[in-house]
């Protein structure tokens, strides 16, 4: 690997800077070159957050733009927001969902309209609202997938392992790999037709 | 030395961590940031004395006052704050010190939490202080340690420059071991220390004999790589863009020079200019470095083209495709980007937002009912700097000004002065205590009708929750001790509240002098980490008429509008704190579950 860059966007309070902190840690415990940084405003909760995490052979904390290679989204609208880092080759792990801004009369955007823009890249969705109600962690869950899908060549399960804090993660973790390892079956299924 | 496997720690860690094996003794800060964490790691560590002061002053000047003791001290604040100690820290250059005083400036290039960018190395021109730059966590450690050997060498005070994408980014750094922490010893030398004219004459002729000692000290702080009659200079972070961008482009004949001391540059740069035809030089913000280089060629006589903030402009963070348009115009190579297709897509902003239970949010929602209940047809709203800023959105639309801390009162006396309308002064607790007792005191002074809103919620509530002055002295009796005459206190959750401010507001239109009322309720984050909410805030449908005041007016997060125009509560997000229980003029919004125990004492702190 020479270099990977992954972004992962949200709104605050969703787990988009300790997703960005677990991912780190991960790279770091493989003994991989890795920046983690974090991008927010002024309050805790409510605004746009993004943290971009890149790895292997880098100097600088930022992800230019098309430099992506991975977009985590725990929100919709926070997906198209910054569809523009996006690499062309890039996957998407999406949080299924909507939330408006807490602002007054804000014209709604629908779920599809995410899903019909992002269709230029290969989209892997979850409902975090349903694995929240299961018991799970959501930001853990994705982490889980993105690792099946697109880490392991670089990561051991156990870099993650290692990193996790407390069953729930570890629980939250393995459900998203075992989703990961579903959705490569239908991929492979579909090659097959 | 004792070989430590590398951390993944944020670059204010490994400051406060090359801070630690430095010697330091003693830390003080105001919260501000990205500055911030750097006290909250000096703090885990007893043997050294860690402090949140009132404002960057009363930081700074402990700092210094345990430095001219002898002792290795560090003070930290965000670069606006600079602009509040500065008045001291011009003196301290003058005095110099005699053990070591670091001052850490975190920088907001970009404006991600600041009022202003402002380039803080100006102060270094200005005050003949030097200022140095680390460009990632790992060269922010070793520069933290190489800030406090200058300082105790040549007994000046050194800035440490710093900024969000070294503050705030993760990294490997390998940190030094820990050394005894230096304290100091009385040392009274009032011939040095304290600037009547005659000492200050002779302490000027000594400061710029350090300067020039200075100058020696930083004449090593310049990496350089490659060789060619192109230079491409990086200062602090933009010196790891280049590096990448170089690795990347892999352009032939160029040279590359980083500077880490970017107050006074070392002269030494001259040397590796030698043999060059054009130069350019990349910097966040100001051309402080670029300036200094063209001066060095100017005196020098050298033929060279110099070139910086023409090509890469200066408003805002650097990044890479700013690097690299730069690059590609300085070289005259295309830089390919592989920038998918930008497409405008119609997305709603998404602006930071006031929290569940934030007792601001309804300070704001009765403060315009209780003006109109006063009979103010017109005011303006005089605001200041905190989480409370966020009441210059909409629906609120409260806050007029703000642009600097404690500036509201100053601000309003203006407002009135020059329209005789009657302003709003709004202040939160941990500002009112930083910069607004003046305001308070100039408003009795100069008689001035305003009524001032004191939103104190019992912290430094934007930074993270650092404790505020106000859970030690009463704002009360504070505001009363400078005269003010009228004082009233209240529950902002309460719908009472705008009758407080009703009443107050008729006040100062009877007896054109200042009222203060102070909406008391503690920050909604520290109540829920106390205590652990069991009810929530639910709607009764039959109730609920659609009348849109509870997610549009009073817009708290957890409010959503369901699709025929009725609210309803996301029991994810609600703490139920009851906030919007008395905003529903249908009375559709109730409390349900126990109350937990300990849950009124939690908010009232």
């Amino acid at each position: 690997m020479d270099r990977l860059n992954i972004l992962i966007a949200g709104i605050g309070g969703q787990g988009v800077v300790t997703a960005g902190k677990i991912l780190a840690e991960a790279f770091h415990e493989k003994g991989l070159t890795v920046f983690e940084s974090e991008t927010h405003g002024l309050s805790q909760r409510g605004g746009a957050v993004t943290t971009h995490v890149r790895v292997g052979n880098v100097n600088v904390p930022l992800i230019p733009k098309g430099g992506a290679d991975i977009l985590i989204a725990m929100d919709g609208i926070e997906a198209l927001r910054n569809a523009s880092y996006l690499s062309t080759d890039a996957k998407v792990f999406l949080n299924e969902s909507v939330k408006l801004p807490s602002l007054p009369n804000v014209k709604p955007v629908s779920i599809s309209y995410v899903l019909e823009n992002l269709r230029p890249w290969r989209t892997y969705t979850l409902d975090c609202e349903q694995i929240v109600r299961d018991g799970y962690r959501c930001n853990t869950v994705i982490l889980g997938l993105v690792y099946e899908i697109s880490l392991r060549k670089y990561l051991d399960i156990n870099d993650f392992i290692k990193v996790l804090r407390g069953p729930t993660n570890v629980k939250s973790f393995m459900l998203g790999v075992q989703r990961g390892k579903y959705y490569e079956s239908l991929a492979a299924m579909d090659r097959l037709v | 030395m004792l070989v430590q496997r590398p951390r993944l720690i944020l670059g204010n860690e490994a400051i406060a961590y090359g801070a630690l094996a430095s010697g330091v003794s003693v830390a003080a800060g105001y919260p501000g940031t990205p500055s911030t964490e750097i006290i909250e790691t000096l703090m885990k560590f007893k043997d050294v004395y860690a402090e949140w002061s009132s404002n960057e002053k009363i930081a700074f000047e402990t700092a210094y006052g345990s430095a001219i003791m002898g002792a290795r001290s560090l003070v930290t604040m965000k670069h606006v704050g600079m602009n509040v100690a500065s008045d001291s820290i011009m003196s301290s250059s003058y005095t110099g010190v005699s053990g070591a005083l670091v001052i850490v400036s975190a920088g907001d290039p970009g404006m991600w939490s600041s009022q202003s960018e402002q380039d803080i190395r100006h102060y270094g021109l200005m005050g003949l202080i030097p200022i140095i730059e680390p460009f990632d966590p790992q060269s922010a450690h070793d520069l933290t340690m190489r800030a406090f050997e200058i300082s105790s060498k040549v007994g000046h005070p050194v800035i440490l420059s710093t900024n969000t994408r070294i503050s705030h980014v993760r990294s490997s750094v390998k940190i030094a071991p820990f050394s005894d922490p230096i304290r100091g010893k009385l040392n009274k030398n009032p011939f040095k220390y304290s600037l009547v004219p005659e000492v200050a004459k002779k302490d000027r002729e000594e400061q710029l004999e350090r300067w020039n000692k200075i100058k020696e000290e930083v004449s090593d702080m310049i990496i350089t790589e490659g060789s060619g009659e192109k230079v491409v200079v990086g200062v602090g972070i933009s010196y790891s863009y280049v590096k990448e961008l170089v690795q990347l482009l892999n352009p032939h004949n160029v040279k590359v020079i980083g500077v880490t001391s970017s107050v006074p540059v070392p002269e030494s740069i001259l040397k590796e200019l030698e043999g060059a035809d054009e130069v350019l030089v990349i910097e966040e913000l100001d051309p402080i470095v670029e300036n200094q280089i063209k001066e060095m060629v100017v005196d020098n006589g050298l033929h060279l083209k110099i070139m910086g903030k023409r090509l890469t402009g200066r408003v805002g963070e650097m990044d890479m495709d700013r690097v690299a348009r730069a690059l590609s115009e300085f070289l005259n190579i295309e830089v390919k980007r592989e920038v998918s297709s930008e497409r405008s897509l119609e997305i709603p902003s998404r602006p930071p937002a006031m929290c569940s239970g934030c007792p601001h949010r309804s300070s704001f929602f009765f403060l315009k009912r209780g003006i109109s209940l006063g009979g103010l047809k017109e005011t303006f709203y005089s605001g200041d700097i905190g989480c409370y800023s966020l009441g210059l959105l909409p629906p609120f639309n409260e806050q007029d000004s703000l642009i600097s801390m404690g500036s509201s009162m100053g601000v309003a006396n203006g407002v009135y002065r020059a329209t005789s309308i009657i302003p709003i002064a709004i202040i939160g607790d941990s500002t009112f205590f930083h910069s607004g007792l003046a305001g308070v005191a100039n408003a009795v002074f100069n008689n001035l009708p305003v009524l001032i809103l004191v939103l104190d919620n019992r912290s430094t509530a934007m930074t993270g929750q650092q404790p505020s002055p106000s859970t030690a002295i009463d704002i009360l009796d504070a505001a009363k001790g400078l005269g003010v005459k009228y004082v009233d206190v209240g529950d902002p959750f309460s719908p009472d509240f705008s009758k407080k401010i009703a009443k107050a507001v008729d006040w100062v239109k009877k007896n054109n002098g200042p009222a203060l009322v102070v909406a008391k309720r503690a920050c909604a984050l520290v109540a829920i980490d106390k205590v652990k909410p069991t009810q929530l805030a639910v709607v009764d449908m039959r109730k609920c008429t659609g009348c849109t005041i509870c997610y549009d007016h009073f817009t708290c997060p957890a409010i959503l509008k369901r699709e025929d125009k009725k609210a309803f509560i996301n029991p994810t997000e609600c703490i139920g704190c009851g906030a919007c229980v008395p905003v529903c003029p249908f009375n559709a919004i109730s409390l349900q579950g126990e109350k937990p125990e300990g849950w009124d004492e939690a908010w009232t702190g």
